[in-house]
């Protein structure tokens, strides 16, 4: 089951990630070697005292964390885990729309995230198809895989969108900006 | 009025329009930098007259620094580094329906930017060139430090969050080759980590693929009527309102530009922050304030004219735009620096008539562009992400022709949207890591030069005067926090 984490539950995360951050940072950065055209402070020298310094701030937010600082922060979650955009002027059409959008339930919020993480497989499916299947057969796929996934139907719209995004960019990138794009090792 | 017979010349005209159109279209892809579009032409101004090419160049600059606030605004994906500041409100008067608007206050301040910025360079190249020569690598490290003491402003209400994201954005700037000795740092023997991360990688992931991951999961936009998707120049009572964001804008443009390694993206971020703290209305700051719009981009457009200060008074080039132009200038047999307004003045005013020329066309393509340009965001959502995305991730790879850079990019992204989901500001890691490597380099060139003595820093006095600053801009905005945060307190008993 997926549950909302209130402000200073985020912040506890937040607090930790950074010192696991800054402890192998600071680890990291004693293990560089200088050379002996290094100065006094050498090549680690100053990363080391930025990774003390996430180490002290992510102290302090775990830290106030447990002492209800954050309490102001707390109200009014807004739907979605990362939907954080608020707007000025609430009469607005489109703020106001956002404003009366209901809050997230249980099952919206692992649906979000599946829809999420399709996304992210689908550009990282096209980092590794590029160099295999060429520029243009990559794009047209990102176009159609990532137009279905956000709502669009598998029809003529879309299927002509896909078409045309292969050769439309690599006329773009290729021949008005003259930028090489992969042709693909599987065409030879 | 050497400057102002070629206004009158067809083929200075012609490059001022063709260079603005150049560097607009350009730089609305997101990955491709001023810097790129101008060596893309660099090539073919051989052929030309001295005076031509430059007015070309540099007007593909003017062009790039508008360019990038149209995806920044349009689509949340700076189309470059400068156009960063730009992305909070501007994208956020986008989701109101008021992008004609947002564009309208960007085109406007830019040409005001841009037209103040020909003013300095034109009255005060020769005395501001003297405060260049002024700044020792200890006033580099202050004006660093006093860059950095805007992150408050940045963070969104909560500094600590603002400055692990500051922090975050500085371990960033130290991956690659240590700037003194060159040891590689953070590389874990990548190759492709050797020269270090690029801030246009990490801004396009944090914005746009960060903003697609999240709006993959909202609900459809409300579309824009017609009235709204029409470019919109601002008003009387709205210019007014307009005057001190740009204000501020062009004194933060006019010292950064000056000062060589600063830069338009340092330039609209302090513009910002002090726009904001300035502002009769700070609480719109991040919701879509024009205010939040127009003193970035004015501030990144004055940078335009400014940064030519130190390259035609000493022959420094300050960015990578202004190194392109150097090449400009030397592929024509022309040496930059104290000799060139002895040497060429015609090449010069030339080229000061030439900025002139582009700041209007600036505007004139600018208004004939951006219809199309709302009208293609207006588009069904579904097709306008699976675009966004197609456009990002071939400007991405554009760039260096890197697979690397692809996954990096995507990495980021992800980052991006744990980020948000930690209610993470971001803009202090996109500052972080811009000023990393002028804080950290100066630092060290410091102490070697002091052999080692801290006191450089306060017996400079460039330095000493913006550390001052630094410390009071600092308490200010921590006393106004400490404020805010008793009275909210109060307010929730």
């Amino acid at each position: 089951m997926m549950k909302a984490l209130s402000t200073a539950q985020r912040d506890r995360l937040l607090a930790l990630l950074a010192a696991v951050l800054a402890v192998s940072y600071v680890m990291a950065a004693r293990g560089i070697e200088d050379s002996l055209l290094s100065d006094e402070v050498g090549a680690g020298g100053v990363p080391q005292a930025v990774g003390v310094l996430m180490l002290v701030a992510a102290v302090a937010l775990f830290g106030k964390s447990f002492m209800g600082l954050t309490r102001g922060e707390t109200r009014g979650e807004p739907r979605s885990a990362t939907s954080g955009a608020t707007h000025a002027d609430p009469s607005q059409a489109a703020a106001a729309a956002r404003a009366k959008a209901p809050t997230a339930t249980g099952s919206d919020r692992r649906r979000f995230a599946v829809r999420t993480a399709g996304l992210v497989l689908i550009l990282v499916g096209y980092t590794l198809l590029l160099p295999l299947a060429g520029y243009m057969l990559s794009i047209s796929l990102l176009v159609l895989s990532a137009g279905w996934l956000a709502g669009a139907a598998l029809r003529l719209p879309l299927l002509l969108a896909a078409a045309l995004a292969g050769p439309l960019l690599w006329g773009l990138f290729g021949y008005l900006l003259q930028v090489r794009m992969p042709a693909g090792s599987w065409w030879g | 009025m050497g400057g102002l017979a070629h206004l009158a010349s067809p083929g200075v005209f012609a490059a001022a329009f063709g260079g603005v159109l150049w560097g607009t279209m350009g730089c609305a892809l997101p990955g491709i930098s001023p810097s790129l579009a101008m060596a893309l032409l660099l090539p073919f101004t051989i052929g030309m007259d001295p005076t031509t090419a430059l007015v070309l160049l540099a007007s593909v600059y003017v062009g790039a620094e508008y360019g990038g606030s149209i995806p920044a605004i349009l689509i949340r994906t700076p189309g470059t580094n400068a156009a960063a500041a730009t992305v909070v409100d501007g994208y956020a008067m986008a989701r109101q329906g008021r992008a004609g608007e947002a564009l309208g206050i960007s085109l406007m301040s830019g040409f005001w930017g841009g037209t103040f910025g020909l003013v300095v360079l034109v009255l005060a190249t020769e005395s501001l060139a003297k405060v260049a020569l002024a700044f020792t690598p200890a006033a580099y490290f202050s004006l660093g430090v006093f860059g950095l003491s805007i992150i408050a402003g940045l963070s969104g209400g909560s500094l600590l969050k603002g400055s692990i994201s500051a922090l975050l954005g500085l371990m960033l700037a130290f991956v690659g080759s240590d700037p003194v000795s060159g040891v590689p740092r953070f590389t874990f023997g990548s190759a492709d980590l050797l020269g270090g991360i690029k801030p246009i990688l990490i801004m396009v992931g944090l914005f746009a693929v960060t903003e697609m991951l999240v709006q993959i999961t909202e609900p459809p936009w409300a579309k824009a009527d017609k009235s709204e998707a029409r470019l919109k120049l601002p008003g009387w009572a709205m210019s007014k309102r307009l005057v001190k964001p740009q204000a501020i804008g062009a004194v933060m443009g006019t010292i950064e530009g000056i000062t060589p390694g600063g830069g338009g993206s340092v330039a609209a971020f302090m513009a910002y922050a002090e726009a904001k703290r300035w502002s009769k209305k700070p609480e719109e700051f991040g919701h879509g304030s024009p205010e939040g719009i127009a003193a970035p981009e004015c501030a990144n457009n004055v940078v335009t004219a400014t940064a030519l200060i130190p390259l035609l008074s000493l022959g420094i080039p300050g960015s990578n735009s202004a190194a392109i132009l150097l090449g400009g200038f030397l592929i024509h047999g022309l040496q930059p620096g104290p000799l060139l307004f002895e040497k060429a003045p015609d090449v010069v005013y030339g080229l000061y008539g030439g900025l002139l020329i582009a700041n209007v066309a600036m505007v004139l393509i600018g208004m004939v562009i951006l219809a199309p340009c709302i009208w293609l965001v207006n588009r069904p959502k579904p097709f306008l992400i699976a675009s966004i995305l197609a456009l990002v991730m071939s400007g991405v790879f554009a760039i260096h022709q890197s697979l690397f850079e692809v996954g990096l990019v995507i990495a980021v992204g992800v980052a991006g949207y744990g980020m948000r989901a930690l209610k993470v500001p971001v803009l202090p890691l996109v500052l972080g890591l811009v000023l990393g490597y002028l804080v950290e380099s100066n630092y060290r060139r410091s102490l070697l030069i002091s052999g080692g003595d801290l006191m450089i820093f306060l017996t400079d006095k460039v330095s000493l005067g913006l550390l001052v600053l630094a410390v009071l801009l600092t308490g200010y905005t921590l006393s106004r926090e400490l404020l805010g945060a008793k009275e909210k307190a109060v307010e929730a008993d």
